[in-house]
């Protein structure tokens, strides 16, 4: 059984794992990258790193590149362009895609996960909302992806952890994100434990329950644990 | 506490002059969702914005009981900042010019 996380008298934070927990923490996170890395390609973001388990393994490097899905816009004929071609505008477009930026305004996205995890910036403005996506939502998902990866990294394979400052906030917020996607996909709201409770004993949302309610324990630990202070 | 400001990335607003001289300021607005714990949404409150911890206490509940509460207000381009702060740490927030 996991123990919660708390304030060591060092100053670090600590938490332990069993190897199963690991395992589903690792699983739920390599989950919650793959959306976040855009694996389909549906919002036009490239070189969003791929987090996951084999990224700690240190084999990443000797793995084939990830195929080609064909949802990445590239030069109309297929041949690569030169940059001698291309008028101002399309110097600019280029130079912005090569950060991953977007050329164009970006729509919300569809799945109600990623829809919660990459919020509109404005609720009454289609207009800016999208241009508003078209500049930070990048770095969200950089964001939460280098958080993710900070998490697999100090979680490895169970045991006792033993985090600094920040990698107990980066802790915090992955556990906050798997919280959100697991609650978004159940539907949660004020009243779900007694949805659950209703639910037959051999359903299989009576799991997924169940790891929602360990991940609320965790990260309520964590933020109690960060709010000690050193 | 020490707080790092990072150089904001300059967008060109072809209505950037609006904001010029303008009474109404932006508000950064936090909506109630029933998964963020109020434990983390007060922590978050007070490690981003630095505000003391009965303030951002008192913010929380404003979010739990009556849906949302407006936790800033400045330039459009820093409620662009705190909004997007506040979507890192997975709240749900949104700006818009103060009515």
């Amino acid at each position: 059984m996991s123990t919660a996380f708390r304030r060591a008298r060092d100053g670090s934070i600590r938490a332990s794992f069993e190897a199963v927990e690991a395992g589903v923490l690792t699983n739920l996170i390599t989950q919650l990258a793959g959306l976040l890395q855009d694996e389909r390609g549906e919002a036009g973001f490239d070189g969003l790193p791929v987090v996951g388990p084999r990224i700690r393994s240190g084999l990443a490097d000797d793995l084939p590149a990830e195929p080609d899905n064909g949802s990445v816009d590239g030069p109309d004929d297929g041949s690569a362009d030169g940059p001698d071609k291309g008028t101002a505008d399309e110097l600019a477009d280029d130079l912005a895609a090569s950060i991953g930026l977007p050329t164009e305004p970006v729509q919300a996205p569809t799945d109600p996960v990623l829809a919660r995890l990459l919020p509109d910036g404005y609720t009454d403005d289609p207009e800016a909302a999208a241009e508003f996506r078209r500049y930070t939502e990048y770095d969200l998902r950089m964001g939460k992806l280098s958080a993710a990866a900070i998490v697999l990294d100090t979680l490895e394979s169970g045991g006792s952890i033993r985090l600094d400052e920040a990698q107990a906030h980066e802790w915090m917020r992955v556990l906050n994100d798997l919280r959100l996607a697991i609650g978004t996909r159940l539907d949660v709201d004020e009243d779900y434990e007694a949805t659950a409770d209703a639910l037959p004993a051999d359903d299989p949302l009576r799991g997924l329950y169940a790891v929602y309610e360990w991940l609320t324990w965790m990260q309520d630990s964590l933020v109690s644990a960060l709010s000690k202070g050193r | 506490m020490v707080t790092v400001s990072v150089a904001p990335v300059e967008v060109e607003r072809p209505d950037a002059e609006e904001d010029l001289g303008t009474a109404r300021p932006w508000i950064t607005i936090v909506w109630n969702d029933p998964i963020n714990l109020m434990s983390y949404v007060t922590y978050v409150f007070q490690r981003h914005f630095g505000y003391p911890k009965e303030k951002a206490t008192k913010l929380m509940l404003d979010v739990h009981h009556k849906g949302k509460a407006v936790v800033s207000n400045g330039s459009r381009e820093e409620m662009e900042r705190d909004v997007s702060a506040m979507h890192g740490y997975g709240l749900w927030a949104t700006l818009q010019q103060d009515t």
